[in-house]
């Protein structure tokens, strides 16, 4: 009986993935109240990842669910590859500890009567991130794409009662989200046009087949563009600071780590399909760009924390730094540089959502926010937490015997094989503007005693995921061989070898 | 019990050491006697690991495989051990004088102090035995992390800027210069292995191999060469138990012993394959040492002098690296021994000055040697063992230096290097011929009780270590000669 439920969840893994949340949203929003909404929502989260660990679990084929019996060029299609399975997995496990952990953010910081909406809204930003992990075509991509960011702008706004400056950070997710999905549009149009194609296998073999991709390849940067946008990756990555630092707490804690994960995540599919369907110089063209705007940006976003002042813009800024280093390595556009942003993705999800749910454990009572004094004496007030933190912050470092090290390195090792000088100077100068903000944190956290009317730590519900974050990244800093294999096998799962 | 449990037991020491200080810190006779007690435990064990090793058992412990293709592991050899023996016998030497020093100028926190001290030690060695070269970079930085409190330790603003100094050239030298070529090699070799023969010989060509080197000099930064050197008077804020065996003895000699197994373990043979950049790395090893010495001349407090001596006496190990003949390497390990127990005296002479008069620059030292006679007995002997002066321990690596040098048809190494000896010599030796037959000041003494045996006892016998030094040249040859043959 086991055996047959765990075949039917593996083989309709494609939609259970994304009815999940779905079903979860629709019942948040009738729920009537706050708690139960929130249940209702971690049930969502919870099926989420055991559809995701059926398909992850002894992976060996690409799971394929075309809506409706209609199949490519007329329908739908949902798909799951090694890639997504592995992205599937890590969203829906943070996922469950982020909305898990988060009720007594969503209590303190929304209306008792928008709760069952501000849970219902979480769920169709995260049904809106599976979507772009499962996509199989460029519409479905741009959809999801759309519908994310309209459910995260629809949550950022539900904390203005609480905080005003949630208003204007939620039309600022709602315009960049508009302009990134129409970049996406524009760039998805030009792919259909010039390969009459919307299916992503379909597009990847016409292309491999066509000899002029100029055209085609200009539009798959303008889709890059917009999912690079969707990846919180800097300069691009306004509409993340607005959402997770002026937003309410609670969107940072379930969603912070989540939504620029699958943004990345989609850009990669991206990358992959350009390297095997690509001229190789207008790939070439394509990794340059790619590799730029992540070295550029991993610099920006390292200066941006260096400079922060609140405590969960400097995790937003701190994410777009990792996010810089994760498209440097897809664009080294082979198997081990998109093996090494898989795990700095994941490690960079880890490290993020411990530092989202530290702030929202530090959150003030009046909805001021979390202003970096708040972590003034936190290693005598709470050393816990204070460790977490400092797990976190060694890891986004890339020190030795955390999970970010191997990381780090796994990147560094692709970018010195394909050559990518800046690349790896990117690489490492974010290392050491990392060392800078994460060595003013340690000394407020460590070094100055803590300021009189410091509010107490409340991290009641957020200790599990906490304590299971922080436990990853140093064990995996240890012995870093199963995320490592875990990240080969989704890239090894990509197509590398047909291109030209 | 093995060879891999002891050398286990060795690693894992320093952790009991800094719990046993940390949960006695509230009584200071307790703090001092478990810290004083467990440093000579530990230093027991250390000669104990050297002896075992001369039987030929060879430990080995593997504690994580944080990559697939390198463990973090420790596997003593020769050199390794012997630069961890030294730390190991110096800091229980140094465990009386910080309690002493820590007493006698009332410290506000000397067991956080005396902690970090346990540590950093304790790092050192275990970069000393490092198996591979991830395992000896993981060990540096975090020696680096351990050791950076300590320069900020008495607090305010210029102090807290001289630990940001400290702690910026040191981590970003490692980060943006020794990881890469650290990634560089395994792109290379596949692995990280310190390997007798060198683990890139023959997978390595000239140019590569002068941008590599390069690398790994300048990313062990705490060797001291310039312009990378700021960091050493920087730390000099540091209490002066600090500042002398953690910062200018251990964090030095250990950028200074990753050169030695950079330059033996990771090139070895393929050394000769860097034949631009090991002239210009000895020139400005040289160069800065003799540079450094000019410097110390000018620098009246005393612990910037000793600071600004020691960039120019470490570089001598920085040298023997780069000329890189098994002479050579084997004088520069002998340099990391023999700079090692004079400079702590010299450090241990600072402190009890300070500590003992208040006076802290070498002009007010005049005369001194008449009220503190047996520390600056010990002052003049260190002076000049650093200085090579024969026939005192620092001479004798002086001699197989230049022998290294002229076998390498390098006589303008060799001109440098006894230039630079003598520039060495200027800095201290007239300094402590000042203090020992200048005219005695009356009451120099700011405490009102006499001087601690805590201080004056390890001072003593530090200044009489350097001469004893002198007749275990012989044994401490032969066990370095395992690998190097003088």
């Amino acid at each position: 009986m086991s055996g047959a439920l765990f075949d039917f969840v593996r083989a309709n893994a494609p939609i259970l993935v994304l009815l999940a949340p779905l079903v979860a949203m629709a019942g948040a929003a009738l729920s009537p109240s706050g708690r139960g909404a929130w249940a209702i929502v971690l049930l969502g989260a919870a099926a989420l990842t055991a559809a995701a660990l059926a398909a992850a679990i002894g992976y060996d084929q690409r799971l394929s669910d075309p809506l409706g019996g209609w199949n490519a060029p007329l329908g739908v299609a949902l798909r799951i590859d090694g890639l997504s399975a592995y992205a599937l997995v890590l969203i829906g496990v943070f996922a469950m500890l982020g909305i898990g952990g988060g009720l007594g953010a969503l209590r303190d910081e929304i209306d008792r009567e928008r709760q069952p909406l501000a849970a219902a809204a979480t769920s169709a930003a995260l049904a809106g991130a599976v979507g772009l992990l499962v996509a199989g075509d460029l519409f479905v991509l741009f959809a999801f794409l759309q519908w994310m960011w309209i459910a995260l702008g629809a949550l950022t706004a539900m904390g203005a009662e609480h905080d005003r400056r949630a208003g204007p950070a939620a039309l600022n997710v709602v315009i960049v989200g508009a302009i990134g999905t129409g970049l996406f549009g524009f760039g998805a149009a030009l792919v259909f046009m010039s390969t009459g194609a919307a299916d992503l296998d379909q597009v990847s073999g016409v292309l491999s087949a066509a000899e002029d991709t100029r055209s085609a390849s200009a539009g798959l940067g303008l889709m890059a563009a917009g999912l690079a946008m969707a990846a919180g990756l800097a300069p691009l990555h306004a509409w993340a600071v607005g959402a997770f630092s002026r937003g309410p707490a609670w969107s940072a804690v379930a969603l912070g780590a989540l939504l620029p994960a699958a943004g990345a995540i989609a850009a990669g599919r991206l990358v992959a399909l350009a390297a095997s369907a690509l001229a190789p110089g207008l790939q070439h063209g394509l990794s340059l760009g790619l590799s730029l705007l992540g070295a550029v940006g991993a610099l920006a976003a390292s200066a941006q924390a260096m400079a922060a002042r609140d405590f969960r813009r400097f995790a937003v800024y701190a994410g777009a730094a990792q996010a810089g280093c994760v498209a440097i390595g897809f664009s080294a556009a082979s198997a081990g540089g998109v093996s090494g942003a898989l795990f700095q993705l994941a490690n960079q999800t880890v490290s993020i959502f411990i530092l989202y749910a530290a702030a929202a454990a530090l959150r003030s009572e009046s909805g001021a926010g979390a202003p970096m004094q708040v972590l003034q004496g936190l290693g005598k007030r709470a050393p816990f937490l204070s460790l977490a933190i400092s797990a976190a912050l060694l890891s986004l470092i890339g020190a030795p015997m955390t999970a970010g090290f191997l990381s780090r390195w796994s990147l560094l090792q692709a970018t010195f094989e394909a050559r990518i000088w800046w690349g790896a100077a990117g690489i490492i100068l974010s290392s050491l503007a990392s060392v800078i903000f994460a060595a003013r944190a340690f000394e407020r956290m460590y070094l100055r005693a803590p300021a009189p009317d410091a509010p107490r730590p409340r991290t009641t519900y957020l200790a599990p995921g906490l304590f299971i974050a922080a436990v990853m990244i140093i064990a995996f800093g240890f012995d870093g061989a199963a995320p490592l294999h875990a990240a080969d096998a989704a890239a090894g799962s990509l197509n590398w070898g047909g291109g030209r | 019990m093995n060879a891999d449990l002891l050398l286990l037991i060795f690693l894992l020491a320093p952790i009991g050491h800094a719990m046993a200080i940390g949960a006695a810190a509230r009584a200071p006779a307790l703090r001092d006697g478990a810290n004083i007690v467990i440093a000579f435990a530990y230093a027991w064990l250390a000669f104990v690991l050297v002896n075992w090793h001369q039987a030929g058992a060879q430990g080995y412990v593997a504690l994580a495989r944080p990559l697939p293709t390198a463990d973090f592991a420790f596997a003593p050899e020769p050199i390794g051990l012997t630069a961890a023996a030294t730390f190991a016998a110096l800091g229980a030497l140094n465990a009386p004088f910080a309690g002493g020093f820590f007493r006698a100028m009332q410290d506000k926190a000397p067991a956080r102090a005396q902690v970090l001290i346990a540590l950093s030690v304790g790092l050192g060695c275990a970069a000393a035995l490092a198996a591979n070269l991830f395992t000896f970079l993981l060990c540096y930085q975090a020696m680096i992390v351990a050791s950076f409190p300590l320069v900020a330790h008495y607090g305010g603003p210029e102090i807290r800027r001289a630990g940001q100094i400290y702690f910026g050239i040191l981590l970003t030298a490692s980060v943006a210069l020794l990881l890469p070529a650290m990634a560089w090699t395994h792109g290379l070799a596949g692995r990280l292995d310190f390997i007798a023969g060198g683990l890139l010989a023959g997978k390595i060509g000239p140019g590569e191999a002068d941008v590599l080197l390069a690398l790994f000099v300048f990313g062990f930064a705490s060797a001291g060469l310039a312009p990378l050197h700021l960091w050493l008077p920087a730390a000099m804020r540091a209490p002066a138990p600090a500042a002398g065996l953690v910062h200018a003895v251990v964090v030095a000699s250990v950028g200074a012993l990753g050169l030695i197994k950079v330059s033996l373990l990771i090139f070895g043979e393929a050394m000769s394959q860097a034949s631009i950049a090991r002239p210009v790395l000895i020139v400005i090893a040289l160069g800065g040492s003799i540079l450094a010495s000019l410097i110390a001349l000018s620098k009246d407090e005393l612990k910037p002098r000793l600071a600004y001596a020691t960039i120019a006496q470490i570089a001598l190990c920085s040298a023997g690296a780069m000329i890189a003949t098994p002479v050579a390497l084997f004088a520069a390990s002998f340099q990391i021994v023999a700079h090692g127990l004079g400079k702590t005296s010299l450090y241990f002479t600072a402190g009890a000055v300070e500590a003992l008069t208040g006076r802290t620059r070498a002009s007010e030292l005049t005369g001194l040697g008449k009220r503190m006679p047996w520390a600056f007995a010990a002052f003049a002997l260190a002076a000049l063992s650093v200085s090579c002066v024969p026939p005192l321990a620092g001479a004798w690596s002086l001699l197989w230096l230049v022998a290294g040098a002229a076998r390498a048809d390098m006589m303008w190494v060799v001109a440098l290097i006894l230039a630079s000896c003598v520039a060495s010599f200027a800095t201290l030796g007239p300094l402590a011929g000042r203090a020992i037959f200048g005219p005695a000041p009356s009451h120099p003494f700011v405490r009102p009780d006499a001087a601690s045996v805590l201080l004056i006892l390890p001072v003593a016998i530090g200044g009489a270590a350097c001469l004893g030094l002198l007749f275990l040249i012989d044994p401490l040859s032969r066990f370095l000669g395992v690998r190097l043959s003088p």
